[in-house]
């Protein structure tokens, strides 16, 4: 288990290059380490990364936003949830969509919590270490 | 008259100040709605429009920025300062748009029972650019300023 956010190997997930920098600026604000975050632009992108990975190389938190082309955010959620070295990793789902059904069906599928665009630098602190401190303490 | 209510349009108004408040760190103060008119439409040199579909009517909405003002929210956004609207710009301008977009969607579809679907933004790039909205009822202005300048929001429906 990695002692401290700068050992995490993140992956963040936007088909918006804007969000991937917001993200990953956040990431970094929060202690990761810049040499440490890989971007994709879409899901498909991430899954094809995801499966070249190895138990040495595996990302350890995923930030995924939702509404993508090619594979959506929720459906790398699921696939991620079947994959037997991304079951039980860190997923936190960044979407436009409050809505009630959407919410539930994040959380059905699995993943360990959501940001509804738009947030501050306080409220993305705040969801990232929540699924931090579900997923490695 | 519109037939356009306010009921309608405050979500949008509302999403598009906490978006631009939040995820661009820009304040706006909102201004007079007015029917949209040739005469009375600021020029535009990016746009971001979203087609509105539900099963109770189909409109547009389109945010609407001079180059400069643009600029400006964007290096607010993302801290970097760039010269002209280039592909990470008009990227930018979608998120913007799909986030109040999202907001709005949300406040209708929670609250008020519409049923609008997901959309993807379309970006329009040009000098002095117009969004024609091809709805069978006025489209309105929703004016906005901030200290980056100012920029508007076009609203369009066939609500019966």
């Amino acid at each position: 288990m990695p002692a401290n956010v700068g050992d995490l190997r993140f992956l963040v997930v936007d088909d918006m290059g804007t969000m991937r920098k917001i993200v990953s600026a956040q990431l970094k604000a929060n202690g990761a380490s810049a040499d440490k975050i890989t971007e994709a632009d879409d899901g498909a992108t991430a899954w094809d990364l995801i499966e070249k990975t190895t138990a040495e190389n595996a990302f350890q938190y995923i930030v995924s936003d939702w509404n993508m082309p090619k594979m959506q955010g929720i459906d790398l959620l699921r696939k991620c949830r079947a994959h037997p070295l991304y079951k039980n990793v860190a997923f936190l789902l960044v979407t436009a969509e409050a809505e009630i059904s959407q919410v539930k069906e994040a959380i059905t599928a699995g993943t360990d919590n959501y940001i509804v665009k738009p947030f501050t630098p306080p409220g993305f602190a705040e969801k990232f270490k929540t699924v931090l401190n579900k997923r490695f303490k | 008259m519109s037939k356009i209510d306010t009921d309608f349009i405050a979500p949008f108004v509302d999403a598009t100040r906490k978006t631009l408040e939040t995820q661009a760190n820009t304040p706006t103060t909102f201004g007079k709605p007015m029917v949209k008119t040739e005469e009375n439409t600021p020029s535009s040199d990016i746009a971001g429009v979203i087609s509105l579909v539900s099963t109770a009517f189909t409109g547009t909405i389109a945010i609407c920025f001079p180059e400069p003002v643009f600029l400006k929210v964007y290096e607010n956004m993302v801290y970097e300062k760039v010269e002209k609207i280039g592909k990470e710009q008009e990227d930018a301008a979608g998120e913007l748009l799909n986030i109040i977009f999202g907001v709005a969607k949300a406040e209708l579809n929670n609250k008020k029972g519409f049923d609008i679907q997901k959309a993807i933004p379309t970006i329009v790039r040009g000098g002095q650019i117009k969004v024609r909205h091809l709805t069978k009822n006025v489209a309105i202005i929703l004016p906005f300023e901030s200290a980056a300048g100012s920029f508007h929001v076009e609203i369009s429906s066939d609500f019966e």
